[in-house]
């Protein structure tokens, strides 16, 4: 998915989200919270579309502690790049 | 190699406690935020959250269009990071000349100007976020503006450890 150029923000992705986790977990926690929510949410775990990253992160949310904050945040930079990337193709059409 | 403060893992199981991270509509809060827009005489006013990769508004005055829907932004955009790293208020009396906050977006693109936060610390002594007001014109900030946003801050902060402490 494109970069919104103005705001310089990436797309979200399953490498960024696994990134993040692994600020604060081992790989191999971060890969295991991942296919649970993937299982969870009945989404493909090489999930790409924003549709199908917002059900895992809104899963992510519903856990308590770092990853219940972790999810938040993950689900707002989704939300955020989905209403910067409406405007710029309202923009440029 | 110093850790950043924004991403401290003990911070953010802190904001996991008061459950700062939730949706909530707070009316307490949104009171405190419509005053301080009103008294600073400035269009916005913010309860904002530092979370790990984002800040979250748990209360808000006076936002528009997308970032009224979206109620947060990424970290790294966030004014209010500076403060979760100092420990300090964070004032901008001219977002351009400001080497810190210059190149945010929200200077850039969203037009935010002046900017004055005062740190929210918890009663553990974690900075969570900022109570602030910003504008869209330059203007400076009294010590006695910021000793004000600090009673707010104060103020809302004791709201929401009231709030943590009852049953969810």
């Amino acid at each position: 998915m494109d970069k919104i150029r103005n705001y310089n923000l990436e797309a979200p992705s399953k490498q960024k989200t696994l990134e993040v986790f692994t600020g604060y977990f081992n790989e191999e926690y971060a890969e295991s919270l991942w296919n649970e929510a993937c299982e969870a949410t009945a989404t493909n775990p090489e999930a790409e579309s924003l549709t199908e990253l917002e059900q895992i992160f809104t899963y992510f949310c519903s856990i308590k502690g770092k990853v219940g904050v972790q999810g938040m945040s993950m689900k707002m930079r989704l939300m955020t790049y989905r209403n910067l990337l409406a405007l710029q193709t309202n923009q440029s059409n | 190699m110093s850790v950043d403060k924004v991403k401290d893992s003990d911070r953010i199981e802190e904001i996991a406690r008061l459950r700062l991270h939730e949706d909530e509509v707070d009316v307490v809060l949104n009171k405190y935020v419509q005053e301080a827009s009103r008294e600073f005489n400035l269009p916005i006013g913010l309860v904002s959250i530092v979370l790990d990769d984002v800040q979250k508004f748990a209360a808000s005055e006076g936002l528009k269009g997308w970032i009224a829907e979206t109620q947060g932004t990424p970290v790294e955009w966030a004014f209010c990071a500076h403060s979760v790293r100092s420990g300090e208020p964070f004032i901008v009396e001219d977002s351009e000349k400001n080497h810190l906050v210059k190149e945010s977006p929200l200077t850039t693109m969203e037009g935010i100007k002046c900017y004055a936060g005062a740190p929210l610390i918890s009663s553990r002594g974690y900075v969570l976020g900022n109570f602030c007001v910003m504008g869209e014109e330059s203007r400076s900030f009294s010590t006695e503006e910021v000793a004000k946003l600090k009673d707010y801050a104060a103020k809302a902060m004791a709201h929401i450890e009231s709030r943590a402490a009852e049953p969810a």
